[in-house]
């Protein structure tokens, strides 16, 4: 791999490890945002950005030895965002095909998944995303022509969707996913590099941004705001996988797509886990740190303690903490002395 | 050691293979074409138009006992779900209902009061084709889905879709799927519609009087043809049903709401056929509370039209239009489209709702603009 090329695949690893994730809780599990979700994505990023750049810019200087309860910390938020979105992936899967199985058993072999991936590196999974996005584009466009004498722009309205209050709520969340995820690749990626190797992690959100409000924008022109119990899951999976609106062909790509992107996500997730924890605990095998990422993850998913954890811990709280973590570590640059030595 | 690995692994991805567990015959599943609703003394009956797979043509043009190629399957409940899940025993196969092409519910069952939970229970059925269409029935629904038959092709789901089409294609019927039905019922927008059904011949169908300008066809005998016909418009408010549009007011209706590309008018019993020259165009004004709201139409002719014919014509037509408005602002309905407009000019949800859209569409100020042109020479 050329090292210009790292970048490139860097800029659209970070969209793709984004997108799946942002989108799924917008779209599913964030009732009260519905016709505003774009500017949730909007707000959410506008607050990430600054919160990156400042990891990015501690990740280059400080001492590893600093970094590594900053790691440990994202460590565990991710493993957390892991959980819920595995129980959500799992969900979908019941609602599509296996409505008989229980979702926890579902979650098995989105686990198994995860694991695998741990094992194959996060420079696996990252490259893996360049693939995965130009497939993932080809369904997305035979989707949007089956879709597009289905669409109606008049759904968008009003444009505020169910209130400001909705909008400042789903913005804090997609600010602290797209913090920790991003944070993730800063992390992961912080090898010695000249500029052009670094991971694009700006263009990165800023291509996610615009990807997540292009598909919100054609999901809400999908089909007309609800309210009531209308906003419950599994209405919310209906009108977004199956959508009582076109044939049953185009149900296909719809269902395929998504469950690519949340699977690579999953993959990422846990895989960046297993990465912080080798990186803060050198001598752990890649085999142990697979197993201490998702081990975890599945006993958050399979209690269904993810939910309480996360009912625990409000969005805003979610990326305060990160947010908090980044500036502990950048005050730590100066209580360490010596930062970075390159090898 | 490698190789072992990886029959290991292969072993181990085998066992995730879980996508064929529900694989099956397909003479395993009863697909249902056609649902029926109803209400009966005991409660709901449904009733299901199903095809025996592996029924040849020739078979069933013998005519002979049991080789019709289509059966009707019934169950009553003392509600939806219970009728359903006897409909599951009545079928004796795993009923499937992924294939629908309509949901057909009588014209009695959808004025009542239990409709609106009705339409919730039917659109949350698991795997139930919603997108099929939506027909409102003269009579009970069972003898309306028992006499659907093939008239000109071999499957009845391909026959269904052409008429539609074609219908659809003249403007008479809306274009309107159970899904609409649904998502329409609990959005803050536009009142749905269904498709109006009736048995050609029967006691009943399309019996307004033509109004003045457009043409359409009327209810025309059985005799050689297909018996089950669609002409015209059931309107529902709140998910009840509360008028009915006969196929001149569903042209008319399609026309505002930019359905329509090309129909047929007459003015003093001379006939012009005229097509639209671009989409529809609806406006809506909010001053202080009190709502205009403006149709513009472009329509063209195809053949030319004396001057004094064509402004008789857009006379004639703009009352039509004006005519429907009223009709439907006196039912507090608005089935054409003009929500989504004025929903454009409120920052959120809950002021719209607050605005009270059926209330200020009913008092509101209609203008029509129709520019109508002959070709150019």
């Amino acid at each position: 791999m050329r090292r210009g090329q790292r970048a490139e695949v860097s800029s659209l690893s970070v969209a793709m490890a984004i997108v799946p994730r942002v989108f799924c809780g917008l779209m599913v599990d964030t009732p009260d945002v519905h016709n505003g979700a774009y500017l949730s994505v909007l707000l959410g990023t506008l607050l990430a950005l600054p919160a990156v750049h400042g990891l990015q810019f501690v990740a280059e200087r400080a001492n590893p030895r600093g970094m590594r309860g900053l790691r440990l910390l994202l460590a565990a938020w991710l493993s957390l965002d892991a959980a819920a979105l595995i129980d959500c992936t799992a969900a979908s899967a019941g609602y599509v095909a296996f409505a008989h199985v229980a979702t926890r058993l579902l979650a098995l072999p989105l686990l198994a998944a995860a694991l695998r991936a741990s094992v194959s590196g996060e420079r696996t999974v990252v490259y893996t995303a360049t693939l995965l996005v130009r497939a993932s584009m080809l369904l997305l466009v035979l989707l949007i022509v089956q879709q597009l004498p289905y669409l109606r722009a008049s759904w968008l309205a009003p444009v505020l969707g169910f209130g400001t209050r909705g909008i400042l709520r789903a913005g804090v969340w997609t600010a602290a996913r797209m913090t920790g995820i991003a944070g993730a690749f800063a992390l992961l990626f912080q090898d010695c590099q000249t500029s052009d190797g670094k991971p694009r992690l700006i263009q990165g959100m800023c291509l996610a941004s615009a990807v997540l409000v292009f598909l919100i924008v054609l999901r809400l022109m999908m089909a007309p705001s609800m309210g009531g119990d209308a906003m419950r899951r599994l209405n919310r999976l209906d009108a977004l996988l199956t959508n009582g609106r076109a044939p049953l062909y185009s149900q296909l790509p719809m269902i395929t797509v998504w469950f690519v992107g949340t699977l690579h996500a999953i993959c990422f997730e846990c895989c960046a886990t297993g990465a912080m924890l080798r990186q803060s605990l050198p001598a752990l095998k890649r085999w142990g740190s697979a197993i201490l990422s998702v081990g975890p993850v599945a006993l958050l998913t399979l209690t269904g303690l993810w939910k309480q954890a996360l009912d625990a811990l409000p969005a805003g709280l979610e990326y305060g903490f990160l947010l908090g973590g980044i500036c502990l570590s950048a005050a730590a640059i100066h209580l360490q002395p010596g930062g970075r030595t390159c090898e | 050691m490698r190789v072992i690995r990886l029959i290991l692994m292969l072993l181990a991805a085998s066992l995730l293979l879980c996508g064929c567990e529900n694989a099956g015959e397909a003479e395993n599943h009863a697909y249902a074409l056609v649902l029926g609703v109803d209400r009966t003394e005991e409660g709901i009956e449904l009733t299901i138009r199903i095809p025996r797979i592996g029924q040849t043509q020739d078979q069933s043009e013998r005519g002979s006992a049991g080789s019709e190629p289509y059966m009707t399957l019934s169950a009553s409940g003392s509600d939806y779900a219970q009728a359903m899940e006897q409909l599951q025993w009545t079928a004796a196969r795993e009923l499937n209902l992924s294939q629908l092409k309509l949901i057909v519910v009588s014209e009695s069952l959808a004025s009542d009061d239990a409709f609106p939970p009705l339409i919730r229970a039917i659109a949350e059925t698991r795997h139930l084709y919603t997108t099929a269409g939506f027909i409102v029935c003269e009579g009970a629904a069972r003898p309306f889905v028992e006499g659907l038959e093939t008239i000109l092709g071999t499957r009845l789901s391909s026959e269904i879709n052409a008429m539609f089409r074609h219908y659809a294609a003249h403007g008479v019927i809306p274009k309107s799927t159970f899904a609409d039905l649904y998502d329409s019922t609990l959005s803050p927008y536009s009142d749905p519609t269904g498709i109006l059904g009736f048995i050609s011949g029967g006691t009943r169908g399309p019996e307004k009087l033509q109004p003045k300008s457009v043409i359409v066809p009327r209810a025309v005998s059985s005799e050689g043809g297909a018996d089950r016909r669609y002409l015209g418009t059931a309107v529902f408010r709140e998910g009840r049903l509360v008028c009915r549009l006969d196929a001149a007011d569903t042209l008319l209706m399609n026309l505002i709401s930019g359905r329509v590309d090309a129909f047929t008018c007459a003015v003093e019993g001379r006939m012009y056929s005229l097509s639209s020259a671009s989409r529809a165009r609806q406006s809506v004004k909010i001053d202080g509370g009190r709502v205009r709201m403006e149709v513009k139409l472009r329509l063209t002719s195809e053949a030319h039209i004396p001057p004094e014919d064509l402004d008789a014509l857009r006379s004639a037509l703009a009352e039509d239009l004006r005519r429907v408005i009223a009709q439907c602002q006196g039912l507090r309905v608005e089935p054409f489209g003009f929500a989504s407009h004025a929903a454009m000019r409120f920052p959120t949800l809950e002021a719209w709702e607050a605005f009270d859209w059926r209330s200020r569409f009913s008092t509101a100020e209609v203008r029509v603009d129709i520019s109508l042109s002959n070709p150019v020479a």
